[in-house]
């Protein structure tokens, strides 16, 4: 990790209560207890210490994290917040929750530990997402009333969106109407699919047609920019991708990263340590070690044959056709996991470049539109205000 | 720059206390060795001569200090540098990259990872030429490249503020602002200019030697570009024919111009405000 900050993603259980199709995560009944969530922190902060770090956010998830209660989190924002104090360390965290088990009971841990937000995901259309004996429809009535609960409590609800292909089919306008003008959200993000854990039916469609995925992400990339960007609507990656191509500071998403293995590594109930959530949940070949099992969670990084197959994965690309392309300081060859889930190897670049590139292209003109907009307006209203003057002279 | 910079081996720093230094090494723990607090204090950047060395010590110590990276083979190395990202949360880092075989790459690569660029230059013939336009077209006009790539961006500042910064300074070759000691401890011009025995005032060498280049009838004698590049391009071979190098000169002047000119333009539509 790098710097004065590094992330982790915690899965404080394995345990889910929904039954999505597509899920790939292999599920238990596991969960986190307050005396193994200290022993791991003491690993963690001493770490930080060895590469003085000084400030970590914890990006709390599952399975689904509402299946411990609300109270065994602020017994673990306690508990850590105490554990950081001591050795002059920062610790941020954020929830990603279906929203399913969401109570205003929730309320107050909710304001404090995570700072008043949430981030919980849906699809439009929802093909996949369900609770155990019901369907899609259930899962969306019951993901939309708990959704409305919190923001009327005025918690800031964040929402990653997975397009399938009903998405493709239905299209972009209708998309974007639905989240924006229906749901009223406002800040959300759009996630690539692909074909995680074992194959079975409904994911033998992933990864989506590119082309078809790709004028589904430029005419949306569009609605907003016409729509959506002057009303404060974020949709990443557009947002920041605008952000970027216009020499602002920009976040873009991880799977955009020089290397995800500097800058983020997962954590499971159990302890198992490996790259992000999407690699904990499905792919024990690829676990770096189990952090209640090494004496120091440094030389189980340094010494993770797994981890060093992630950090050389780059260097490995770069001998190919990425370096030739005009976007690499904006990608490096993409996402490791979903390059593994379409070809069996991590490395390989990415099977959504072509989406990628486009979108980039993309998104490269409109700030170079705006910028010119910009600089008419003002020249416009330059000469009007040289008019006048020459008029009361 | 008033002071002398001297380039030295990190272990010889005792005999330089007190002056600006460029302290190299290949192994970065003979840096944490050799160079106290004080002495940090006078550095003006660390240049590590092997991009595989374990860089580990420099992620906890000597927090700011300036560093080059030396890249010696491009083709081989320049992959290697995704290992190093980790040292811009520490430190401003800047790669140093040879106009051989690849390092068009080792650019785009190095620029693409945040990291400054050095271009090690010499009298490149027309292979290097062509990459180097490549290289400057991709530094002009790639919303892309947010990072300098010298010598490049330090000649088009010079070009847009019309400053008569030459070459020499730029690619940290004038001998009355740098030196270069060897790892015997013997004092030598510095850069490509090293290799030279010259007893004269080394001050004055570029003096010297831009009257020697703009001889009548040479071709440095009517160029365009003599005034920033001070026969840069006539060493070591007087002889070498720069119409590719002017070619690129011209880009960046042109481009210098460009921005010049938007912005006054820019900046009289403001007046109106």
């Amino acid at each position: 990790m790098t710097g004065d900050h590094f992330s982790i993603i915690l899965l404080s259980t394995l345990k889910c209560n929904a039954d999505c199709d597509y899920c790939f995560e292999n599920k238990t009944s596991d969960r986190l207890t307050i005396e193994r969530l200290e022993m791991m922190m003491e690993k963690v902060l001493d770490y930080m210490e060895e590469q003085q770090t000084t400030a970590l956010t914890i990006h709390w998830q599952g399975g689904e994290a509402m299946l411990l209660p609300s109270s065994w989190y602020q017994q673990a924002y306690e508990r850590i917040g105490k554990l950081a104090d001591a050795r002059s360390k920062r610790v941020f965290h954020g929830l990603q929750t279906n929203m399913l088990l969401y109570h205003e009971r929730w309320n107050p841990v909710i304001a404090g530990m995570f700072e008043n937000s949430v981030s919980t995901s849906v699809d439009f259309p929802n093909l996949h997402r369900k609770v155990l004996g019901r369907g899609p429809d259930d899962y969306n009535d019951i993901w939309y009333r708990k959704v409305r609960q919190a923001r009327d409590a005025g918690i800031d609800v964040k929402v990653i969106s997975v397009p399938n292909q009903g998405t493709l089919d239905i299209g972009a306008e209708r998309f974007y109407s639905h989240f924006v003008d229906k749901l009223d959200i406002t800040d959300f993000q759009i996630n690539t699919p692909f074909p995680g854990g074992d194959a079975n039916a409904d994911t033998s469609g992933i990864p989506l047609d590119v082309d078809r995925l790709t004028r589904f992400y430029l005419e949306l990339a569009d609605l907003w920019l016409e729509r959506g960007y002057d009303r404060g609507v974020k949709i990443g990656p557009f947002d920041e991708l605008l952000k970027s191509f216009s020499h602002e500071e920009a976040c873009l998403p991880c799977i955009w990263a020089d290397n995800c293995a500097n800058h983020i590594l997962a954590i499971d109930a159990r302890g198992y340590v490996a790259q992000c959530d999407c690699w904990v949940t499905s792919y024990p070949e690829y676990f770096f070690g189990n952090i209640f099992e090494c004496d120091s969670f440094s030389e189980l990084l340094q010494n993770s044959k797994a981890r060093r197959d992630f950090q050389a994965r780059p260097i490995t690309l770069m001998q190919r056709d990425c370096i030739e392309c005009d976007y690499l300081s904006l990608c490096h060859g993409g996402c490791p996991v979903r390059t593994y889930t379409v070809g069996g190897s991590m490395f390989e670049k990415d099977p959504y470049c072509h989406l990628y590139k486009s979108l980039f292209k993309h998104m490269e003109e409109a700030a170079a539109q705006r910028a010119r907009e910009t600089v008419t307006q003002r020249g416009a209203a330059a000469c009007v205000c040289i008019q006048q003057q020459a008029r009361l002279s | 720059m008033n002071e002398v910079v001297y380039n030295i081996p990190a272990c010889r720093i005792g005999a330089y206390q007190g002056h600006p230094l460029i302290a190299r090494s290949s192994d970065p723990s003979e840096w944490i060795r050799c160079l106290s607090d004080d002495t940090l204090d006078h550095v003006v950047y660390l240049q590590l001569l092997s991009i595989s060395a374990d860089l580990d010590p420099l992620m906890h110590w000597g927090e700011g200090v300036p560093l080059e990276l030396v890249v010696q083979d491009p083709t081989a190395e320049f992959p290697l540098l995704y290992d190093c990202t980790n040292l811009l949360d520490r430190h401003p880092v800047r790669v140093s990259i040879p106009l051989t075989p690849g390092f068009g790459q080792a650019v785009k690569l190095a620029v693409s990872l945040q990291f400054g660029v050095q271009l090690r230059v010499t009298q490149p013939d027309s292979l290097p030429v062509d990459e180097l336009r490549n290289i400057l077209h991709f530094y002009l006009h790639h919303s892309t490249a947010s990072q300098p790539i010298d010598f490049f961006h330090s000649l088009f500042f010079a070009f847009h503020d019309e400053e008569p910064m030459t070459l020499w300074e730029i690619q940290e070759e004038d001998p009355a602002c740098f030196r270069f000691v060897d790892d015997q401890g013997r004092e030598h011009l510095p850069g490509r200019l090293a290799r030279m025995d010259f007893a004269g005032d080394k001050a004055l060498f570029i003096e010297e030697f831009k009257k020697v280049v703009r001889a009548p009838e040479s071709e440095c004698s009517d160029c365009a570009f003599f005034q920033n590049c001070a026969g840069y391009f006539k060493w070591p071979n007087p002889h070498y024919r720069c119409d590719g190098i002017k070619s690129l000169l011209r880009m960046l002047r042109d481009a210098a111009s460009e921005l010049r000119s938007d912005l006054e333009r820019y900046d009289k539509q403001n007046a109106g405000d």
